[in-house]
């Protein structure tokens, strides 16, 4: 597969994992990244924000990544180190099968850094 | 360069499994754990202790309890004392929690709850807070829905 089809999943695994946060973990994402923050966490608040914007951060990654995979690179070594760090972190309290996703989300953003650097 | 990556990863996740804090044990370690974390509000041992995420609306009344005190008290910080009594042997069980203050506005006010701790996957941890009047269970994650 081409790095825009491998980097499309990516993006649209990042979306999967940024929806989840925002709506599907049952949490005040806004209210919640601003408690955080005031109590002395910004490590988590950043967090979140990250996981949530990533999606984004990803596509314009991609359109910067024509002339060279690094921008590509750099995104999806941090976006993939965000999500792992958090399923490593709060295990527990998600529900059970997002290591899937965080294993499948790994699996095609390392191959999507495979077709970058070989393009 | 995708190999570096992996190996980047990995090392992530060990190094953040290896820094999260111990696993409480016992339901003694539960309650000494839940009485330091309430002290400071500390969501890293918040996090450590629940057994699921609490729900939006749990978090609100935490909150609006935080918030309730702080006004009661015209302190950011009221100077509240837990007390943990009946604490079981082993892994699981119930503890009763008492909450007071002695601060202006909340000398009057009182909190008692039964804290459920169950053991999962090794280790035990709170899974929900029951009113100790009449039994009824509220717990803490999405069960309670």
């Amino acid at each position: 597969m081409t790095f825009r089809g491998w980097a499309t999943g990516t993006i649209l695994i990042a979306c999967a994992a940024a929806g989840y946060v925002a709506f599907g973990a049952g949490v005040d994402l806004l209210h919640l990244a601003r408690w955080l923050a005031a109590r002395g966490y910004p490590g988590y608040a950043a967090w979140l924000w990250w996981v949530v914007l990533a999606p984004a951060v990803l596509v314009s990654a991609a359109l910067a990544s024509r002339r060279t995979p690094w921008p590509w690179v750099v995104a999806v070594t941090l976006y993939l180190a965000g999500l792992v760090a958090g399923q490593a972190r709060l295990a527990h309290l998600t529900d059970g099968w997002t290591w899937a996703v965080v294993a499948a989300a790994v699996v095609v953003g390392l191959a999507s850094i495979v077709s970058a650097l070989g393009d | 360069m995708a190999a570096g990556v992996l190996v980047l990863l990995l090392g992530i996740g060990g190094a953040v499994l290896a820094l999260s804090g111990g696993d409480a044990e016992s339901v003694q370690e539960v309650a000494d754990q839940a009485v330091e974390a309430a002290e400071d509000l500390d969501v890293d041992a918040g996090i450590d202790l629940l057994c699921e995420k609490p729900t939006a609306e749990q978090q609100d009344e935490l909150e609006e309890l935080i918030e309730g005190a702080r006004e009661e008290s015209g302190t950011d910080d009221p100077d509240v004392s837990y007390e943990v009594s009946d604490v079981p042997d082993g892994a699981s069980g119930t503890f009763d929690l008492r909450v007071t203050s002695d601060e202006e506005g909340l000398d009057d006010a009182e909190l008692e709850v039964v804290v459920v701790v169950e053991a999962q996957d090794g280790r035990s941890c709170i899974a929900g807070v029951e009113d100790p009047g009449n039994g009824e269970e509220e717990v803490v994650g999405e069960e309670a829905d």
